[in-house]
């Protein structure tokens, strides 16, 4: 042993004087390596950086190509824009190429119709060779003194749309700030000769370069002394892009507020980064982090509670929250909110991902003190992902609310990196910060002499954005709320404000399309079901407001008002600083043939207490111009009454998705309204000159001789026998026509689909299937149908329509002398329940027809599944098949689909039967209600009873109380949505405070950084590589050591051969289990039963989708060149 | 060559590995040891840190007056109709302000004060006995009055939580100390949704609110 190590020293000694300077060569060699490692990897993120860029630059300078001009000068710009609408320039799109007379005369036949005469505009004719070409677009110039909205909302069959003309400059790094603002300040004597682009948007827009943050930033408002606090996914410590971290707190049971997900990062940085490629909205506003949402994007309304009382304690100003859920019955969360408020905190919150799907809004982004932000892409169209429709808390018995309540860039937005860096981000939680970062930015703008708290309450914040937004031409109030985030116009409006109340929407022009969807698909007439509006009342007198004396109506005797009756209720007790006015309106009686136009207005005053003057109450008196279309009333067969009453939904029930494959959607929860997912056969049966008129209270409370048919859609609710009584009757006696869509149902089944609430720590059970088939059966016994338990899915044809039957039920029973249609699908009860799939198919009956005996007595249809109905999970729609159900039970004419001679092949002999009973099926028992069920608790016609549970005594039926008309001599003002009595021109301009504005902003904000340069000296890394060095050198004299005495030299150049292989088997292995363990954490996502129901707001941008977004633009751009 | 020379040296080498194995044994196990020492201890101390804060929290609050109000006060406040108080500013029917009366939003005056006339002071109308109550306001109230200093600061002491402490540490009087004991919290709901009383939910004592079977 001791030899050995002799031995070892001594070829240590004479080797190493001889290997010296080898083995430093190697060594150097090794850090040398590891250092090229290092760099180039970073290299390789700084070529993307740059290859980002040049792709950009390209992109740009195709669309630069058009202007020779302007491209010499970009070419050696530097990579800033700016996009600029060109005042008093319109681009009017037109539906397909036309010539350059042809579209004149379209312009000109438009103009006419909204009375512009030829002198107050003209048409930039197109230059170069594309001028004699048809082409699809014109530049439309027009006289500075008209009104630029009406303009917007161009109508003509050939136009398409009419948007702002837009231009992008591309900043030279040392032009002067005179320079790119130059056009929106004074308009050019001739904008064309500046005109640099059109229609272009860069591609990855700085979200502050689009809403013109800087003309704020250049006056010397940064956000400074305004708090926000950020409820989010955390921030990690000392990241580069922010300056004002105040502090950052956790609420988790995590206990780190380090960000592990990169949405908190993203947020703060939309907010209040500071780093230039990326910079936030607000740079200066003191940033609070609270981190609520766990790396597994789990959040307790509890610990929601308690971080908001930290927030209301530290005096937060803004909150935002990228948030949200669809539990708005979550009442400890829903008050705190409203405690926040009421706290003068501005809360800030995303819509919801859940879009284009109608019903799908977010609390707390749904609530009224609350500014609930959807989003869009930079060519101004709402985003897909955008949350959109009424809310649905006042359903059955009332309307939702109007909600966004504003929208604004959030599609591909740039914002801060989890490890410094930027990154593309889209989702509604990104368009939210960038509104609570440009109301930091506004609440800044206040000026010291004036009490902010007075000045900038939630209200007027609320009221100024909504004020100012620029509506967009295409999209209507339940997808854009008032339109689209306008920061400059938002300025003006908060600094030149007056304590008042305003009402949302402002005005009710039901007649104008498509903004007033779905008031103007469909006009009033006489003995309709009221249409009712609820408009949500903003206060900016106090926190509490009062409505003392009921509101009047005013039809204008001119106008016909007199045809229009109008029922008012409202909240008499505004807290906090809203509350809601609800229009019921109905055709009168005189009106039961008439059709016109009717006009009036509401009238109302809001009260508050003064926090300043003691004796003197602050009044606000409101006037809500109300328009609609009246039409005789249409035939008893095209009037289609839809039972929402029956609907029950989550919250605050569990009630159980329709179609069973849908797992990671458990709930039933988006309102099943025809305004919200059932939006599509709204849409279809209008265009099919239907009228659909909704159903919120009993059976009791309708007239069946007014009506040509009855749809009960997937209901969850019990019946009240009074009702069953009633219907029967309707059908026997009236000839009302019942129009049935089942869902399945099977106890089993409701057992599977249990399962433990992540928010709510508990199992849930659901209280029905599908729908609620022992009720269902029990109104429709009286008909002789029954629906089974039976759980069927499949695909087949009928006719030459596609079906897809998702988790339907099957028919159990059905009478006599009916059409009844089979079809061969699997059981999936079966397959649920046993977890095994099977190919094996039954024929089962799916669809029945009935005519009920007796003259003049209605006909029922029903059918097993309402999936290719409902929006929600839809695969392929069978709108068609109601349509033949319709033309059934009108007129009695039987589609060739359901003849037996066509469906034969399909069908065996006791399926499809004529003139046979069906027989119960196999000899099963009815479906049966679950035991120790709790239906009860949410239900509006049981109660809780010892034993089974009771119906209640059936409700009275609404009693509508019309408002006494107080005829007036006025007429609907010919175009005013605007909220508030403001004089805007009182505003203070902005001046720009600074002299050498480049300069300063070149200080103010932090230049892009080499981040190698950013990372300080670290010691203990060092410390580590110099061991590391010494290890080596050790192993190296050891292996050495072995290598005496055999007859391979063991040199330097061997050893690292060695080490080199060695380390290629360990990543090897590496890579490979890491694989492993990628999969396996999908494998666990997806059978992941639990839901979570309180998400964060964002959809990862892909690559690829970025790539597909410059591919567009390139497209469009194009499009303009082609012509 | 001197160095190479020394390099040679067999105690040299030995120094060497010496020092580089006991620098890998740190680094690898020692560290985790040493550091769950020193975590230990500073726990510890952080235990007793906390006290000491608490401590400071509670010299650093300013109490309401022990002296029962009289009319003296009332003539006090008559006389400086100048000062200014701090309220609820959330309530939607009634205030607290920070001496403790309840009043009507329309008896508040501009100072921010409650109108003494038609206010009553330390009200627990709506509190029971476990100190919760149905109405903030009146709890913030019943939370002012005098008597229930002793508890508070018990209750200050034994906060051992770490965010409580953080949020105990930005509170000055016992007015704010009040209004946010007072608030719903993580420990007034049962199934993270429903209160765990609806009625009577507002707490500034030792309990939380009596669990209501759902």
């Amino acid at each position: 042993m001791r030899s050995k190590v002799k031995n070892t020293m001594k070829w240590l000694c004479f080797s190493s004087a001889r290997n010296c300077t080898k083995i430093c060569k190697t060594l150097l060699t090794t850090v040398f390596l590891l250092n090229t490692l290092v760099v180039s990897s970073q290299q390789i993120r700084h070529e993307q950086v740059a290859l980002d860029r040049r792709k950009e630059n390209f992109v740009n300078e195709l669309h630069l190509r058009n202007h020779p001009s302007q491209s010499e000068r970009n070419e050696t710009s530097g990579e800033r824009y700016l996009v600029d609408r060109v005042l008093d320039e319109y681009i009017v799109a037109f539906d397909g190429y036309y010539s350059q007379d042809e579209r004149k005369q379209f312009i000109d036949s438009a103009l006419r119709l909204i009375n512009i005469s030829t002198n107050f505009w003209g048409i930039s004719p197109h230059y170069g060779p594309v001028k004699s070409l048809p082409s699809d677009f014109d530049v439309l110039q027009i006289n500075p003194l008209l009104d630029p909205e009406k303009l917007l909302s161009l109508a003509h069959v050939h136009i398409k749309h009419v948007t702002h003309q837009r231009k992008v400059t591309r900043i030279l790094q040392a032009a002067s700030d005179e320079e790119r603002h130059g056009t929106s300040s004074n308009p050019d004597p001739d904008p064309h000769a500046a005109r640099s682009l059109l229609r272009a948007f860069p591609n990855q827009g700085q979200i502050h370069q689009l809403l013109q943050a800087k003309r704020l930033w250049e006056s010397g408002y940064t956000g400074r002394g305004v708090k926000v606090a950020i409820f989010d996914t955390g921030l990690p410590e000392n990241h580069p892009h922010f300056r004002n971290i105040m502090e950052r707190t956790d609420w988790t049971d995590e206990k780190t507020a380090e960000d592990g997900l990169g949405h908190g990062t993203f947020v703060a940085g939309v907010i209040g980064g500071t780093y230039s490629e990326c910079l936030g909205m607000a740079p200066d506003a003191q940033l609070y982090i609270f981190r609520v949402f766990t790396n597994n994007q789990v959040s307790y309304t509890s610990w929601f509670l308690d971080a908001f009382n930290y927030a209301i304690l530290q005096k937060i100003d803004i909150l935002n929250l990228s948030i949200g859920g669809p539990d708005f019955m979550d009442r400890p969360f829903v008050e705190k909110v409203w405690e926040l408020t009421a706290n003068h905190i501005i809360m800030v919150s995303a819509i919801g991902n859940d879009g284009p799907l109608y019903g799908t809004l977010n609390n707390p982004a749904d609530q009224m003190d609350v500014i609930g932000v959807g989003g869009i892409d930079y060519n101004d169209n709402i985003a897909r992902f955008s949350s959109r429709g009424m809310t649905s808390w006042e359903l059955p018995a009332g309307y939702g609310r109007v909600k966004p309540d504003i929208v604004t860039y959030g599609s591909s937005v740039r914002g801060s990196g989890l490890r410094g860096g930027c990154r593309t981000l889209s989702g509604t939680s990104v368009a939210s910060p960038v509104v609570a970062g440009a109301v930091a930015l506004l609440l800044s703008t206040i000026s010291k002499d004036k009490d902010r708290s007075v000045v900038a309450t939630p209200a007027s914040v609320k009221q100024a954005l909504m004020d100012s937004a620029q509506r967009l031409p295409t999209a209507n109030m339940f997808e854009q709320g008032q339109g689209k985030l306008d920061l400059i116009r938002a300025y003006k409006v908060l600094n030149s404000y007056q304590p008042q109340a305003s009402l949302i929407p402002s005005v009710l022009d039901l007649t104008e399309c498509p903004y007033m969807w779905p008031y103007c698909t469909q006009p009033l007439y006489h003995t309709g079901m009221p249409v009712i509006v609820n408009v949500t009342v903003l206060n900016g007198l106090g926190v509490v407001g009062k409505i003392k004396v009921k509101p009047s109506w005013h039809p204008y005797i001119s106008e016909h008002g007199d045809m229009m009756e109008i029922a008012i209720s409202y909240s008499e007790t505004l807290w906090p600083w809203s509350g809601y006015l609800a229009l019921s309106l109905s055709a009168a009686k005189q009106a039961a043939g008439w059709e016109g136009v009717a006009q009036g207005h509401v009238e109302l005053s809001v009260t508050s207490s003064s926090s300043n003057s003691k004796d003197e109450d602050l009044v606000s008196v409101l006037k809500l111009f109300v328009k609609a279309r009246i039409i005789p009333t249409p035939p008893r067969e095209k009037r289609i009454l839809w039972d929402q009453f029956h609907n029950l939904r989550y919250p605050p029930g569990y009630f159980p998705r329709d179609n069973l494959r849908m797992k990671n959607d458990p709930l039933d929860w988006n309102g099943d309204h025809i305004h919200t997912n059932f939006r599509d056969l709204y849409q279809h049966l209008r265009s099919a000159g239907y009228y659909v008129e909704v159903l919120g209270s009993s059976f009791m409370c309708f007239d069946a001789k007014l009506y040509g048919s009855l749809f009960i859609v997937d209901p969850e609710e019990e019946f009240y026998p009074e009702e069953i009584k009633k219907l029967k009757k309707d059908v026997t006696e009236h000839g009302l026509n019942l129009i049935v869509f089942a869902e399945w149902y099977n106890t089993s089944v409701m057992a599977g689909v249990k399962f433990y609430d992540e928010n709510t720590r508990r199992w849930w059970m659901p209280e029905t299937g599908g729908c609620n088939a022992p009720a269902l059966n029990h109104l429709l016994q009286e008909f002789s149908i029954m629906i089974s338990d039976r759980v069927f899915e499949g695909e087949f044809k009928m006719g030459s329509h596609e079906m897809h039957y998702a988790s339907g039920t099957t028919l159990a029973r059905f009478p006599k002398d009916s059409i009844v249609v089979g079809q061969p699908l699997h059981d999936q009860a079966s397959e649920f329940i046993t977890k095994q799939a099977s190919t094996s198919t039954e024929n089962v009956p799916i669809l029945g027809m009935h005519q009920v005996p007796g003259a003049g007595s209605g006909r029922v249809v029903v059918y097993g599944d309402s999936n290719c109905i409902d929006s929600a999970h839809m695969t392929i729609d069978c709108f068609w098949l109601v349509d033949a159900f319709l033309a059934f039970v009108s007129q009695g004419v039987v589609a060739p689909v359901f003849n037996y001679g066509q469906m034969r092949n399909n069908l065996t002999k006791e399926m499809f039967v004529r003139g046979e009973n069906i027989p119960l099926h196999d000899g099963r028992d009815p479906p049966q209600r679950m035991e120790n069920n709790h239906l009860f608790k949410y239900s509006k016609v049981l109660q809780n009873h010892l034993g089974d549970p009771r119906p209640h005594e059936i409700p009275s039926c609404p009693s509508i109380s019309w408002a006494r008309g107080i005829p007036h001599n006025g007429s609907f003002p010919t175009f005013l949505w605007k909220h508030l009595s403001i004089d805007e021109d009182k505003a203070p301009v902005l001046i720009n405070r600074k002299i050498n504005s480049a300069e300063n902003s070149r200080d103010f904000f932090r230049q892009p950084m080499n981040e190698m340069e950013e990372k300080p000296f670290n010691l203990s890394a060092f410390v580590h590589g110099l061991v590391l060095i010494v290890v080596l050198l050790l192993l190296y004299f050891i292996i050495g050591r072995m290598f005496v005495g055999q007859r391979r030299r063991f040199s330097p150049r061997f050893f690292v051969r060695c080490c080199f292989s060695w380390w290629k088997t360990c990543q090897h292995k590496l890579g490979f289990s890491s694989t492993i363990w990628s999969s396996d954490v999908t494998i666990q996502r997806s059978s992941d039963n639990s839901f979570n129901r309180r998400k964060s707001h964002h959809d990862v941008i892909t690559s690829e989708d970025v790539t597909h977004f410059h591919e567009d633009s390139l497209l469009q751009q194009s499009d303009v060149q082609a012509v | 060559m001197a160095v190479l020379g020394s390099l040679r040296k067999r105690w040299v080498l030995g120094a060497i590995f010496c020092t580089s194995l006991i620098y890998f044994v740190y680094n690898t196990i020692g560290f985790r040891v040493l550091k769950d020492v020193s975590s230990k201890e500073s726990h510890l101390l952080k235990i007793a840190r906390s006290r000491e804060k608490l401590e400071g929290v509670l010299r650093r609050l300013k109490w309401q007056p022990s002296v029962s109000i009289d009319e003296n006060d009332v003539e006090k406040s008559e006389q400086f109709p100048h000062i200014l108080c701090r309220n609820s500013l959330q309530g939607k029917e009634i205030i607290v302000d920070d001496k403790g009366f309840v009043c009507d939003r329309t008896s508040l005056k501009p100072s921010g004060c409650c109108d003494t006339f038609h206010s009553s002071r330390y009200v627990c109308e709506s509190c029971l006995h476990n100190n919760c109550c149905s109405v903030y306001e009146h709890c913030v109230s019943c939370c002012l009055e005098p008597d229930n200093r002793s508890l508070l600061e018990k209750i200050i002491l034994e906060t051992s939580n770490n965010l409580q402490q953080m949020i105990l540490s930005t509170i000055d009087d016992q007015f704010d100390l009040c209004l946010s004991r007072c608030r719903t919290s993580s420990l007034s709901v049962q199934h993270e949704n429903v209160y765990r009383d609806p009625s009577v939910k507002f707490c500034f004592g030792r309990n939380i609110p009596d669990l209501k079977i759902v």
